[in-house]
């Protein structure tokens, strides 16, 4: 694996950084910093990986690390009203937007994985490091919220 | 009645900012140009280090045992000690690597000075 390849990989990949990074910091701020820290990291691990096709799901889970570490310091820093809600970005769905911020993250991780991502089940389970069973509930308990929700109650599941 | 093939989920987030797109420019040219300055692996730092310390241990071992060969076992060592144990008389008693010993005379000493040479 070449800084070339890495450099080609989070390019092409760079959309789907940001969406992963906005379900869990919603601050544009803290979006860009985990994101920085991801790809140093991820240069910094490089010779870890051995098979170059998984470039997306490692950095993507090296990114979510962050991620977390942030929120933990910001949480620490900051009072916790001022993670209350903030206005959609731009050319964002508001429902969509609305309902996915108002969903714990623990079901709002998996679910944009999923859902908007499109990884597949398994995919989800090595990116989070969780068992397919609990992946599955947390994906069937946010449908179900999803249901529940008036802007999505019109939508057919199957 | 919408599918939920239908939902857009790409617009959950919006588009990705500008801002978030400089972001990712600037630290892939920042690990670009710490790719130019070579980094030493943690196992290879560790394995010089070790390489070091032997070759240390050996040249250290080396000089000492020539030294002794050259000058005698006791060089560098305490000068009035030494001088003390030349003078000493019979019943004195003088401790040799950790060996009490009474001395005859200080002919004694000399003349273990060369076993130990040997």
């Amino acid at each position: 694996m070449t800084i070339e390849e890495l450099t080609g990989g989070v390019v092409a990949a760079q959309g789907m950084l940001y969406r992963v990074s906005a379900s869990v910091l919603r601050q544009p701020c803290d979006q860009e910093d985990a994101v920085q820290s991801a790809i140093e990291k991820a240069w910094g691990k490089l010779g870890t990986l051995r098979d170059a096709d998984k470039l997306e799901g490692w950095i993507v889970r090296i990114l979510l690390n962050e991620c977390y570490t942030i929120k933990k310091k910001r949480k620490r820093e900051t009072h916790v009203e001022a993670f209350a809600e903030t206005p959609a970005p731009m050319n964002a769905d508001p429902d969509l937007y609305r309902f996915f911020t108002g969903l714990p993250e623990k079901l709002r991780v998996p679910m944009t994985l999923f859902y908007v991502e499109g990884y597949a089940l398994r995919e989800v389970e090595q990116i989070l490091r969780l068992p397919v069973g609990t992946v599955k509930t947390r994906l069937s308990r946010g449908r179900e919220k999803m249901k529940q929700d008036h802007a999505f109650e019109e939508v057919q599941w199957l | 009645m919408k599918r939920i093939e239908d939902v857009d989920f790409r617009r959950t987030y919006g588009d990705t900012p500008p801002s978030f797109e400089r972001r990712v420019a600037y630290a892939l040219g920042h690990v670009e140009e710490e790719k130019t300055v070579k980094k030493w692996p943690i196992k290879t730092v560790v394995l010089v280090c070790i390489m070091l310390l032997a070759l240390g241990a050996v040249a250290y071992a080396a000089v000492t045992s020539l030294v002794a060969k050259q000058y005698g076992a006791f060089y560098g060592e305490d000068k009035g000690e030494v001088e003390w144990s030349r003078n000493s008389v019979s019943d004195d008693v003088v401790t040799i690597n950790a060996i009490d010993g009474s001395l005859v005379d200080g002919r004694m000493i000399e003349s273990l000075s060369g076993l130990l040479n040997k």
